[in-house]
Parts: structure tokens; sequence; C-alpha cells
């Protein structure tokens, strides 16, 4: 006898094979369910970067200084202000550069200690740590600490003094040093962290992609050109947009070793904002706030894009 | 454009609920102060706690004066640490939140009050005794005419240390003008010492050679301030005196006067190399005189060794400011009984307890009734200039704008700026500040 099965029947008893026999209202109670356990994330979204955002925003386009209890909608004044006044091109400028070479320092010797440091034994563990421990430092700690070594007359330059006698070069105190130092000293701080990252990304590598290459003859340089820097691209885009986005945010390093001197030469925007501040000028002071704000946007989304686009490519 | 006002608390609120449209509409309060009107000739009431936003370096004299008034009064002052190096900025963060300290000391320049709005924020002390005594009434603690501030003292003095020995080896005199000052710099470095010591990496002391000690001349009855003030004087007048002080710096560092490291070297530092003979002068104010104290051996071997004197572009003017430290404002809170309690600490300050607060303190009174005491040493030296008849007050505590300035004088000590660029920068501060201060 032939059971003649209807294709309609086939399919829905197919599919009801593969599909979980889960009623589509309970399913839809499970996801429902979980979404609580999004609400203390959103609620911190909101409450601290969020809110203060928008209050940021709304406070950059308005009178709001200590001279009066009023404060009043000025359109954009405060930006127009700030821009003649030479403070936020100058500072924007110092800022993006500091941000380049801390985020070049960092992700350079982290990738160094990272290939040196891959292999999980004991010895480097405790490189790992040592290398880690500038990262717990107070970065106004880390920054006093190298002010000393900088000074003109500091342990840096007086072994530098055994090759050159009366070395004293001011680090500190020349303008285009002094940046670089800020910038390096934000690196050396913050390199343990992005170690970290790098290693784990070099482990996530499959060996038999590497063996392969041993076999067919890839040296050192090769192998880590060709298969691990491509491979290690989630890594990068991790590591290079952390690094320079929080390098915008630097204030407490500068203050600790040049108060934005010498001059304004390391003037970056938050020390701006601190200046403006500081003389009751909070509108502008939120202005510039909300510039920085506008400058992690416009450079981490294309950053970003650009960065994923690679590792698609890897 | 129409412009709409409202109070601080309402639009931050707003601010944070909407971007534009909470700007069209909303009404507050008058920014965390109160009106109500406090009788100051009234008895003040007893067992009431006040707070007090104090710096955190006050020194004994100014803590005991706290506690000798609980004592008196049966009142008690709760401390409020803020920490000294960065308290204006700590005390506009905490005000701007409409935070508020029934007692504050603060600085008493007409400028930094106005930054805190204190003539609709604090207390008029006008009615209090101290009032017609005090030597610094009409420059500082006032606004137009009403007294908001007690400055009991310290006063600060700008002046010149000088090592005498160092100068007695190039066989000069403390110098007290420019042109004097050029002639020892020329005469010390043929000594190997270095003449000036500059404390650039402190950016303050940047401010006190150009500005603070240089426009002494210029600033009697505080003319230059208040003209820059109301825009009639431009700081950048290329031949005004502010560009003559600053291209004053520029002759010295071209002439090597200044040490190698004036753009690092911390006022610390600077101090330690005038006492160490290693600098002949550093200009800084007489606050800094215990830290050279703390550098010599004994008293008497730094009063041996180092005097402080005045300085200015030629005749020698001595310059001084009021301090935060021993200036104290009763901001309006709405609670009468503790604005009251804080106006009574202020009266009892400035009237039963002042004398003692002065022999404690060591300095030169700045209110008639008490007896200054027996300074010697540099402190002799600091209340001689206080209390001759040229001084002036420094030609800073009028100036809108006038933060500014030390990273401005930063920038020619080390060569990134000329005296005219830098003098008009600090006037484009200077009209930002001014332009600011428009009701």
């Amino acid at each position: 006898m032939v059971t003649v099965t209807s294709p309609t029947r086939h399919r829905a008893a197919t599919e009801g094979a593969s599909t979980p026999p889960v009623a589509g209202g309970r399913r839809g109670g499970t996801a429902r369910r979980w979404w609580w356990f999004a609400i203390p994330a959103v609620a911190l979204t909101i409450v601290f970067f969020a809110l203060p955002f928008l209050a940021n925003a709304a406070l950059s386009f308005t009178r709001w200084t200590g001279f009066s209890n009023t404060i009043s909608f000025n359109g954009l004044d405060n930006f127009i202000s700030l821009f003649r006044l030479g403070i936020l091109g100058h500072a924007t400028v110092v800022t993006v550069i500091y941000a380049v070479i801390s985020m070049i320092a960092q992700n350079v010797v982290a990738l160094s200690l990272a290939k040196a440091l891959q292999n999980t034994n004991r010895i480097n563990s405790v490189f790992r740590s040592i290398y880690f421990i500038p990262v717990l430092f107070s970065p106004l700690a880390a920054g006093y600490i190298w002010a000393a070594l900088l000074d003109p007359a500091g342990p840096i330059n007086q072994a530098i003094g055994f090759v050159i006698p009366g070395f004293d070069f001011p680090w500190l105190g020349n303008e285009v040093s002094a940046l670089i130092m800020v910038g390096l000293i934000d690196g050396w701080k913050m390199s343990g962290l992005v170690t970290l990252v790098y290693i784990a990304g070099l482990n996530s590598i499959n060996r038999s992609v590497v063996e392969a290459s041993v076999l067919d003859g890839a040296g050192g340089w090769r192998r880590f050109r060709s298969i691990e820097v491509p491979l290690l691209a989630p890594a990068f885009t991790f590591n290079i947009v952390v690094t320079l986005i929080g390098a915008f945010s630097a204030l407490d390093i500068i203050f600790a070793t040049t108060k934005g001197g010498p001059g304004d030469a390391t003037k970056v925007l938050n020390v701006a904002v601190y200046s403006q501040y500081g003389q009751g000028l909070y509108g502008t002071s939120s202005a510039l706030s909300f510039m920085i704000a506008l400058l992690v946007i416009v450079i981490a989304i294309p950053l970003i894009w650009w960065l994923r686009r690679r590792e698609v490519h890897a | 454009m129409s412009r709409h006002h409202w109070g601080r608390a309402g639009v931050i609120t707003a601010a944070v609920g909407s971007l534009t449209l909470a700007l069209a509409g909303c009404s507050g309060g008058d920014g965390g102060g109160g009106d109500a009107a406090v009788d100051l000739s009234s008895p003040a009431p007893t067992g009431v706690t006040i707070t007090l936003w104090h710096a955190s370096n006050d020194p004994d004299a100014l803590l005991n004066l706290y506690k000798a008034y609980e004592k008196e009064s049966g009142n008690t002052i709760k401390l409020v640490d803020i920490p000294s190096d960065t308290a204006p900025t700590v005390v506009q963060t905490k005000w701007a939140t409409g935070e508020r300290p029934d007692l504050l000391e603060y600085n008493p320049s007409p400028q930094d009050m106005a930054q805190l709005n204190m003539s609709e924020n604090m207390l008029d002390l006008s009615s209090l005794e101290f009032v017609g005594d005090s030597a610094l009434s009409g420059v500082a603690g006032t606004i137009d005419g009403k007294t908001y501030g007690a400055i009991l003292g310290p006063v600060s003095v700008y002046g010149m240390y000088y090592n005498k020995d160092v100068l007695a080896k190039a066989g000069v005199d403390a110098p007290t003008n420019e042109e004097t000052l050029k002639a020892a710099c020329t005469a010390i470095k043929g000594t190997g010492v270095t003449p000036i010591s500059m404390a650039g990496g402190s950016e303050w002391p940047a401010m006190m050679l150009p500005g603070f000690t240089y426009m002494g001349d210029f600033n009697a009855d505080n003319a230059y301030g208040e003209g820059v003030a109301s825009g009639e004087t431009k700081v950048n007048d290329a031949s005004g005196p502010l560009v003559a002080g600053l291209q004053m710096v520029t002759d010295l560092k071209d002439a090597g006067c200044f040490n190698k490291d004036a753009a690092t070297q911390t006022f610390e530092q600077a101090e330690k190399a005038v006492s160490d003979g290693t600098a002949a002068f550093t200009f800084l104010p007489s606050d800094q005189i215990p830290d050279f104290y703390k550098n010599g051996a004994s008293t008497d071997a730094v009063d041996a060794s180092i005097g402080f004197g005045a300085f200015s572009a030629v005749k020698g003017v001595p310059s001084y400011g009021p301090n935060a430290q021993g200036s104290f404002f009763v901001p309006k809170t709405g609670d009468t009984d503790k604005e009251r309690v804080a106006a009574d600490f202020i009266d009892w300050a400035t009237t039963d307890g002042y004398q003692q607060f002065v022999d404690d303190a060591q300095i030169v009174p700045t209110l008639n009734t008490a007896d200054a005491s027996s300074l010697s040493g540099l402190y002799a030296d600091a209340a001689k200039l206080l209390q001759s008849d040229d001084a002036v007050i420094g030609f800073n505590s009028s100036i809108p704008g006038f933060g500014n300035f030390g990273g401005l004088a930063v920038k020619v000590l080390v060569g990134q700026s000329t005296a005219q660029d830098a003098a008009d920068s600090f006037q484009t501060f200077v009209d930002q500040a001014i332009d600011a201060q428009k009701k």
C-alpha cells in the first residue's frame, strides 16, 4: 500500500523535526524575561553618559558664568569666542598630537612586549605583572614621578651626563619635547594593559596556520608580517581605538608634569576646559567639553569603521 | 536675539531634560541663596553649627581663632577642607552646583568676588564694626561701596628676595627698578652665580616680575586695574607698561640673567637657589617667607643672608594684595540663624578676637584696632613695605580675565611669544571676561 503524503504535511514534519518544540508565545516570554538583566547597564548608560552628554550639549549654547545668577541661551557665541581666543584650534591640535603620540607609543611598546611575553610560563607571567604595574598607578603619581625623573637635574639627565658631560636638557621645558614626553608618559602608563590584549590576540591564532607557514619555510619576520599581524586585526581595532580615544581625555598626567606648559605647549582640550572653568566661564567651558565629545565621535566612528573593514579583509 | 533668563538650578535641570526647549521658559530661584533678611544687630543665637569652607593649609593662628570663637560663643564651626592649591576652582565647582557653606574663606579681590557674583550672593556686612577700621576698605572685600568680606590678614606683599652675600660679592645693592636690575644682572653674572631664579614650572611666579612688582608704578589708587576693567586702558597698548614689563623679561632672558631651567623650575627650587646662594634674586610674594626660614640653618642665619625688598619699573613702589587665607564672607543660604552666627563669627574675629589672632599669626594687622606685633627679619622687611605710604594694591585685583596672565608670562619667559603677542592675547582674554561680566 502506497501512502501518499502531501507536500505541505511533509514540510511541516521536517520543520517540526529541526525546530525546538517551543510554542511561539512561550519563546517570546523567555526573551522578554532576559531584558530585565539589561536594565542596570541601560540605567548606568543613561545616568552617567547620556544625561551628562545632553546637559553638556545644552549648556554649550548658554551664557553661563559665575558672574551672574542667570543662564541665558547665546547660540554659538561660546564657540565663536573660543575660536577667536585661539583656544579651540590650538588645544585641538595639541590634543590630537598628544593622542597620536600616546597611541603609537602604547601600541608599538605593547606589541613588542606581547611578542616577547607571548608564551605563558612562570618567567613571562612575572614580567607581564611587572609591566602591568604602571596601569595601576594613579596618573597623578605617575606624572609626578616622571616630572622628577625628567627634571634638568634629575636622574635621566644625570645618566646621560655620563656619556655627554654637563647634559641638562629641560625635557618638560622645551615646547616640542614636552609634548612628546607627556604623550610617552601616557603611553608608558597604559601599555601594560594593551600588552595583555595583544597577548590574548596572539594566543588565539590557530597554531596550525603558524606551523604550516613554518613548514613552508616562512621566517619569523615573515610569519609576523603575513600571518600574525593580519590575524591580530580585532586586537588592533580594540587597542588603537581605546588608546587614541582614551588620550583625548588626558588631564591628570599633564597637570602633574607641565600644567599645560611651557606656555601652552601641552595645553590639551581638558586643560583648556579647566582653565576656562576656573575663571567662572562655565558656558565656554561646557562648549569646549562638547567639542571633545564631537572630536571623539568624528575620529572614532570612521576609525572603527575602517579598522573593522580591515578585520573583514584579514 | 531675544534672551531668556532662568535660575541656575532650573536651567541645569532643564538641560538634563531636554536640549533646547528647556531653555524657553523655566524660572527658578536665585542660585541657591536666600533673600530672607537677617538682622545683624540682633543677638546671635547659640548652639548653632555652621560650615566653613576653608583652605586646607590654614595656619594654626586661624585654626586657633575658629576654636576660640566656638568657646566664646557656644556655636560650632564645622570645617570643610578646600585644597589650597586649587581652592578657587574647587569652590567654583561646588558653588556652580548650588552648594553653599555658611561661612566662606575666599580671595577678596574685586575680580575674585565677581566670579561668585558676591553682590547678590553674599550678606552685606557694611553695618559691622570692623568696616570703618579696615586699611583695605575700598580696595578689597567691597563692591560698589558695600562690604561683603572681612580681611583679617595676612596681606601678601609682592617683592624680591635676595641673597645679601651674593650681592656683596658682586658689589651691588639690591635693585629696585628695571635699570638697576639689569645692571646688577651684569655684575652678578661675572661672579658665576645665576642672577635671577625664575620658577616657570609653577607658572604663577612668572607673573611676579613683569606684573605684580613691575606694575606698581602705574597702579596708584588702582588706576591701571580699574582702567582695564572699564575698557579705557588696554593691556596690549604697545607703549603701555604691561608690554614694557614683558619686554623686560625678554631682555633679561636674552642677556642670560635667568636660570637655565626657568621653564621647569618650581618656586620651592627658586627659593632654595636664593637660600643656597646659587642665585641672587627671585621674585615671589611675602607668603613665602616661612619657606626661607625652613631652608636656613637658623633664624639668625636667614636674617643675616636673605633680604626682601620692593621692585617696580622705575620708583621701587611696593605692591600688595589680600589673601584668600584669613578673608571671610557670609553666603546667603536662607537660614537666618546660620547667617547670623556666621556674621557673628566675623564680628567677633574682627573685634574681641583680633588682637590674639594678630599676635599668633605674626602679621601686620589689616584693622587699625590691633597693635602690630614685634616683627623681625624678613617679616619686618615685608611689613615695612606694606606700611609705606606709596604701597599700592596689586595691578591684578580688578583686571577681568587675569587668570590667563600666568601662562602668557611663561610663554614670554621661555621665548614662545614676544611681549606684544602675549599682551595681545591677554587683551583678548580680558575682553572675553569683560563681556562675560555684562549683566
